[in-house]
């Protein structure tokens, strides 16, 4: 893994993303800070509406139109914000130094052109010195390194010829099509079957790999983020509440959130007697209760009032690349969970 | 105790079914697939193709299963959504198969479905109270007032407060409105509900909150479920027995202890071995068979075992003739001419 004091390949500030409504801002991200290592995994997990995805979504200027939205903070490429960053040279950033991938595969196809010449397209418009034939050899290596067998021949093929995973392996061709230093997957298997899923997270563990693409892995599935990431942020209702390793994060959770949501996914391997379930639902940032966004769930609350005068800062824990955002995170590892 | 679901014992083993509820034999849904402007019929895609297996009362019987396997046409076969191109399905001892009219209302009132999407499965514009009134309404069961007792009962009984009972469907969450959908499927007080795909659409700690209220339910009111998933892990946490579906046909069924712990068809243990870890320390340590290609066209299957493209274990007998779903050593029925064994998993 990279070291700490490498300078970040992403390195999100303090991003806040809203819109004003006649009743106040309403703030779907509420101040998230992160960061990407060169060549890492970063899981960022949550439920729906959580902010997951559109706080990636503000970071590389893809919100959708519509509401005002309105985006602070930094998100620093390489060095440079991208928040800052605008039309042309916004274009030239994604689908180069950082690209991204979707959940739907055969909705993000254009289905009038060949897989040959969307995957070309991606080269060209970033790498414009390359001719036909060089930019073809590049498609056909492409292709190969995502596992599309007979690439000679699927390059002539159109999307609908391509089944959903076959589809996503031609998304993430085009999205590595510039070696990009960054990818970014928002539920990149979701609407696979698991066997396809498998096939998918093979494809991008080998491509990372011969890349040395750092990848921020969007999801609900915490099995997906237990298979690839290195490091993972938890987010919960517009803010983070726990970032730690992998390992750190699954085998000694520190924010009571992320214990529910563990406990909460069924298990394959035996039947539980009863599943641990978290009560009531998630906020909606129009109705998000005051102090920790969690106490009204939380079975560490017990009508203690930190957890409802004070927002509870992202802090170090007892490990110190280990942080959480939890008045009494302490008790997490010594209190049972209620079934 | 009502946490925990019954013993396979209080539960039926599969070697000594009680008198079934439901019991289908050979059942076959097929699609004509059309071609030209006169829309000729040019294929079938056989969507369920010789399907048989039997419920007990209160029992679990789950239908997994990928995209595309047949596993939700044979749902809406079930309650008669979709007329069966072959075969039989009896309810208590009754061929129910072509029934019509008054006969088939009746049916429906012993077998009601849930869908995955509560979003579109219940009507946006009418409140919670009304969503489950309806049924009791089309039947003409109650006066008002024993209706309204009735409804009050169902909603509390799935965890909707009352003061929440006049806000309209649409204004719920969707695990609210799921646990709305419930309730309505309960109120003809059915013995087999039919759940396709209930929390698939759901958050994971709502999915944990449905999933316990169906065992509840299920305890509380000896209700029968045939449970249509593609999630393995959430089938574990709900079946007694599971029948896995690959191409119309079922490849491999028994109590979901046996299936799991001794998977003896090569798609169910390739099917398991891809479920993601849920542990990172488990990373490279799990024995993954990684399949390869895809689900060939339903249309034009392979013939023999329909499996066999994309199986590493066949042979030219695979081709020739259809594997029966019989009982090959493993302890339950597996179709597979080439079933894994416990001996070889030994040896391995």
């Amino acid at each position: 893994m990279a070291a700490a004091t490498e300078t970040p390949t992403l390195a999100v500030r303090d991003l806040h993303v809203g819109f004003p409504t006649r009743r106040g801002l309403f703030a779907a991200v509420d101040g998230v800070s992160f960061d990407v290592r060169p060549g890492e995994t970063l899981g960022v997990v949550g439920e729906s509406g959580s902010g997951k995805s559109l706080s990636m979504l503000a970071v590389l200027g893809l919100l959708p139109p519509g509401p005002a939205w309105i985006t602070s903070g930094q998100a620093l490429l390489n060095g440079r914000d991208l928040l800052r960053m605008q039309g042309e040279d916004l274009r030239r950033v994604r689908g180069g130094q950082v690209a991204m991938i979707f959940q739907n595969p055969t909705s993000s196809l254009n289905p009038v052109f060949s897989i040959g010449d969307q995957v070309g397209e991606a080269i060209r418009v970033h790498q414009t010195g390359l001719n036909r034939a060089a930019v073809r050899e590049r498609v056909l290596r492409l292709l190969e390194l995502v596992g599309i067998p007979e690439p000679r021949r699927r390059i002539e093929q159109y999307p609908h010829e391509f089944s959903g995973g076959m589809a996503q392996r031609v998304m993430i061709a085009m999205a590595l099509a510039n070696s990009p230093s960054l990818l970014i997957a928002d539920e990149p298997t979701t609407a696979l079957d698991v066997t396809i899923q498998a096939q998918i997270l093979e494809v991008l563990r080998n491509a990372l790999q011969e890349l040395r693409t750092s990848l921020v892995l969007i999801t609900h599935n915490l099995s997906l983020v237990a298979e690839l990431a290195d490091r993972v942020v938890v987010m919960y209702a517009g803010s983070v509440v726990e970032t730690a390793t992998v390992s750190e994060l699954f085998h000694h959770p520190r924010h009571p959130y992320t214990v529910g949501l563990m406990r909460s996914v069924p298990s394959l391997e035996q039947q539980t007697e009863r599943l641990v379930q978290i009560p009531g639902q998630q906020p909606s940032p129009a109705s998000r209760p005051s102090g920790c966004p969690f106490h009204p769930r939380c079975y560490l609350f017990q009508q203690r009032q930190p957890c409802v005068e004070q927002t509870p800062p992202l802090d170090a824990t007892d490990q110190p690349a280990h942080l959480a955002a939890c008045h009494f995170w302490p008790e997490v590892e010594t209190t049972a969970v209620p079934a | 105790m009502s946490r925990t679901l019954p013993t396979a014992a209080e539960a039926g083993d599969a070697a000594q079914p009680r008198e079934a509820l439901l019991d289908v034999q050979d059942l076959e849904k097929h699609y004509p697939v059309t071609a030209g402007v006169l829309r000729r019929v040019v294929g079938h895609v056989r969507a369920v193709d010789g399907v048989s297996f039997s419920l007990a009362p209160a029992e679990t019987l789950a239908l997994v299963g990928e995209s595309g396997c047949g596993k939700s046409t044979l749902g809406r076969t079930l309650i008669r959504l979709l007329d069966p191109t072959a075969g039989r399905i009896t309810f208590r001892g009754m061929d129910v198969t072509h029934i019509g009219g008054r006969e088939l209302q009746r049916y429906r009132r012993r077998i009601q479905m849930v869908f995955q999407d509560p979003y579109s499965s219940l009507n946006p514009r009418l409140s919670a109270r009304q969503s489950v009134a309806e049924p009791l309404r089309i039947h003409h069961l109650y006066d008002r007032a024993t209706e309204r007792r009735r409804t009050d009962e169902l909603l509390e009984r799935v965890g909707i407060p009352l003061q929440d009972a006049d806000r309209l469907s649409g204004q719920f969450s969707g695990g609210q409105r799921q646990r709305i959908a419930i309730a309505r499927a309960l109120a003809l007080e059915p013995d087999v509900l039919v759940l396709d795909e209930p929390v698939a659409a759901l958050d994971v700690s709502t999915q944990a909150q449905i999933i316990n209220l169906l065992r509840d339910l299920q305890h509380d009111l000896g209700l029968a479920y045939v449970f249509i998933s593609h999630d393995l892990a959430v089938v574990r946490q709900v079946a007694h027995r599971v029948a896995v579906m690959y191409l119309g046909k079922i490849v491999e069924t028994g109590r979901a202890q046996d299936v799991y712990d001794r998977p003896s068809h090569p798609y169910v243990k390739a099917l398991l071995s891809a479920v993601p870890i849920s542990d990172p320390a488990l990373r490279g340590r799990r024995q993954r068979i990684i399949l390869r290609g895809d689900v060939p066209n339903p249309a034009d299957p392979p013939s023999g075992c329909r499996f066999r493209t994309r199986c590493w274990k066949a042979q030219d007998v695979c081709a020739e003739d259809i594997p029966a779903l019989v009982e090959r050593g493993s302890g339950h029925p597996v179709a597979c001419y080439f079933p894994e064994s416990v001996l070889e998993d030994r040896l391995a």
